[in-house]
């Protein structure tokens, strides 16, 4: 597959501020490409000088055969864009917005089409402040797809809404892998980059620290099973405990990794026991995408 | 892309014509603040006999007359012209009442008539403005009065100084016609700056200017779309205020259709590019607001809407000489009531089309996306 998107070397400067430092990487056509990680990370940044918006100050980028820099007429006409929480124009309604937007392309998409992709026929005649968050975003994806592009851009879509919104426009989501488009996705939702992406990179402070597929991720980190829990004491000393492989703290939450869950989990017990602590939001899981970026990065990302 | 534009504008004008609060601003206000001041000042009867005297003689007697005229009760309003054409021409325009003309060889003629019983009599010719007020009516026959009493004060003889009257067809404006170009004038400008204003800045503000400039359109796109409907809605402001100031307070609309079609264009855009202005130059619409209003409120109550120039202070005229509201209410007054023609309104259109000129260059300057 060739690729669609290649980014070398990119830098952004916000004076002090290292937004972008040097990351590379790229695309191929059809692809979900997602990048991970904490507000602050320089996703957005990547993403708006993805879409000529924002001048790099250093490294060269390519979108669907255009550079960014010099073909910013017509990389716009081929891809599609959803900004990070941006309003829309409250007194218009669903279908006017879709015909305006449309308007100002010159390849376009049909607007029943993407009434159903976005799932809002039924809202088609309704002005947009009366939308709830979920259809406004599933609003702002299909403003994304007006003039079918080959590449979409999509910057959080799914912050601040509520978990069954979210599913919701996953699904709106998954369902455009079938048209053969090439979507760029940012989330600092761990379980939508592991459910959408085909393959995600996990980013912090400018940098991309692994890429690779989520499952592919998580496996690199070994196959071990995470034990989670609050204790109102010093925990150093979980750390010591039997099978124990490697200890995370952040925020009072102790994350213990082992493969030896048969023999971890009853020492756990027994220490709290022992003294006297009380173990609280205690869970034991697989490891995820969330236990990658806190291996790399020793945080968790935050929401 | 072109395709999409007109689009781009309907789009803009159904929010105009959504949004009670801008709705309000442009026309119902502007009707209420008509009603409010029409009703309350419309037809009230002037006090003041507005008097102009053509001084030929330029003697000391000539100018006792005058004084005793100015002394006169009920009061007269006297100011000094030299040419009498242009005096007569502001009687039928309303500016005046009455002309007096005072010919040369006044003095000469009053002080024969003292030695010599034998001198014929004199004329002062008048001209009256004939109006529905009758105001000139009522100067006209003060000014006989005065005249009588100043020549039996001079003379102490039998009256042989006659009044020669001319009637003029004088135009009755009142408040009200004089309000009614201001209001259109005024409304257009507050929706002009207001409307572009608040919708570049909160449109940045809530990134939606951000997520256009991701499309292909352009800046001149986006902002023409708005500038457009804006025009149109001017119109439409222009055809609702007229309307009620005609069949609802009698104003009498004379000149041209287009002139005044093509003038209200001129004044609704330099408006808007003082609104695009102002949002390049404004961060939050908060900011954005508070400098529309320092722009716009001295031009309220300044530009000519509610009291003519000519009668505000000469340091406080300068002031209004330099607003763009002044030339457009004058335009639309001179329109609206005198029949002007383009020719007359030439050149208030070309300081406009200077100011819309000047501020657009600056804004598109200063513009930004986010």
């Amino acid at each position: 597959m060739p690729n669609v998107v290649t980014v070398q070397k990119l830098s952004k400067s916000y004076g002090e501020l290292k937004a972008v430092d040097g990351i590379s990487f790229a695309v191929e056509k059809g692809e979900i490409f997602g990048l991970v990680g904490p507000n602050g990370a320089g996703k957005t940044t990547t993403w708006e000088i993805l879409e000529g918006l924002r001048h790099a100050d250093a490294g060269v980028v390519k979108v669907a055969g255009f550079d960014v820099r010099k073909d910013r007429a017509k990389l716009r006409e081929v891809i599609g864009v959803q900004l990070q929480a941006t309003a829309l124009f409250e007194k218009l309604t669903v279908r006017e917005i879709l015909d305006v937007f449309a308007g100002m392309y010159r390849k376009t998409m049909d607007g029943k089409k993407l009434l159903a992709i976005a799932q809002l026929e039924e809202k088609a005649d309704e002005w947009t402040e009366r939308l709830s968050g979920g259809q406004k975003q599933r609003l702002a994806v299909a403003l994304s797809l007006v003039n079918d592009p080959s590449v979409v851009f999509l910057d959080e879509p799914t912050t601040g809404l509520d978990p069954q919104a979210r599913r919701s426009l996953w699904d709106v989501i998954s369902d455009l892998r079938n048209t053969g488009k090439t979507i760029m996705l940012t989330t600092h939702y761990m379980e939508e980059a592991e459910r959408l992406c085909d393959r995600v990179g996990v980013m912090d402070h400018g940098h991309i620290l692994a890429l690779d597929a989520p499952a592919q991720l998580v496996r690199q980190i070994g196959e071990r099973d995470a034990i989670e829990f609050t204790a109102n004491g010093d925990a150093v000393a979980f750390g010591a405990l039997a099978g124990v492989e490697d200890m995370k703290v952040e925020d009072g939450l102790v994350v213990l990794y082992t493969r030896q869950i048969d023999r971890t989990l009853p020492a756990v017990f027994d220490l709290a026991r022992q003294r006297g602590m009380a173990l609280d939001a205690f869970r034991v899981r697989n490891p995820s995408l969330e236990d990658v970026f806190l291996q790399l990065t020793g945080r968790r990302v935050r929401e | 892309m072109m395709r999409g534009f007109p689009l781009w504008v309907v789009a803009n004008l159904k929010m105009f014509f959504r949004d009670r609060t801008t709705l309000f601003w442009a026309i119902v206000f502007p009707i209420l603040l008509m009603g409010l001041l029409g009703l309350g000042f419309g037809r009230a009867q002037s006090i003041d006999v507005r008097l102009a005297v053509v001084n030929n003689d330029n003697t000391p007697s000539s100018v006792a007359l005058w004084h005793a005229l100015d002394r006169t009760s009920p009061p007269f309003k006297v100011s000094n012209y030299t040419d009498m054409d242009v005096a007569k021409a502001a009687v039928e325009k309303g500016d005046l009442d009455l002309v007096a003309v005072i010919p040369r060889g006044f003095e000469d003629w009053l002080n024969r008539t003292r030695t010599n019983a034998s001198t014929g009599p004199f004329s002062l010719p008048i001209y009256v403005g004939v109006s529905e007020q009758g105001t000139g009516a009522i100067g006209a026959s003060a000014f006989e009065q005065v005249v009588d009493a100043f020549y039996r004060n001079a003379t102490n003889s039998t009256l042989k100084l006659t009044v020669a009257r001319a009637d003029l067809n004088q135009q009755s404006l009142q408040y009200i016609d004089f309000l009614a170009p201001g209001i259109v004038a005024m409304s257009i400008m507050q929706n002009g700056v207001f409307g572009l204003s608040l919708f570049v800045v909160s449109a940045r503000e809530r990134k939606i200017l951000k997520r256009l400039q991701a499309t292909p359109a352009g800046a001149g796109y986006i902002l023409a779309g708005r500038i457009v409907p804006a025009i149109l809605i001017s119109f439409v402001q222009t055809a609702v205020l007229l309307s009620i100031a005609i069949f609802g307070f009698g104003v009498k609309i004379t000149g041209n259709v287009g002139v005044l079609v093509l003038s209200v264009g001129f004044g609704s855009l330099v408006f808007v590019t003082l609104g695009f202005l102002v949002s390049s130059v404004s961060k939050t619409v908060d900011s954005a607001e508070s400098l529309t209003n320092v722009i716009t409120l001295p031009m309220f109550f300044l530009g000519g809407v509610f009291i003519p120039i000519d009668r505000l202070p000469p340091a406080i005229q300068a002031v209004s000489n330099a607003m763009p509201l002044t030339y457009f209410s004058d335009a639309l007054r001179n329109i609206m009531l005198h029949g002007a023609g383009l020719a007359d309104v030439a050149v208030d259109v070309v300081v406009l089309t200077v100011f819309a000129f000047v501020i657009f260059a600056l804004a598109v300057k200063l513009f930004r996306w986010e």
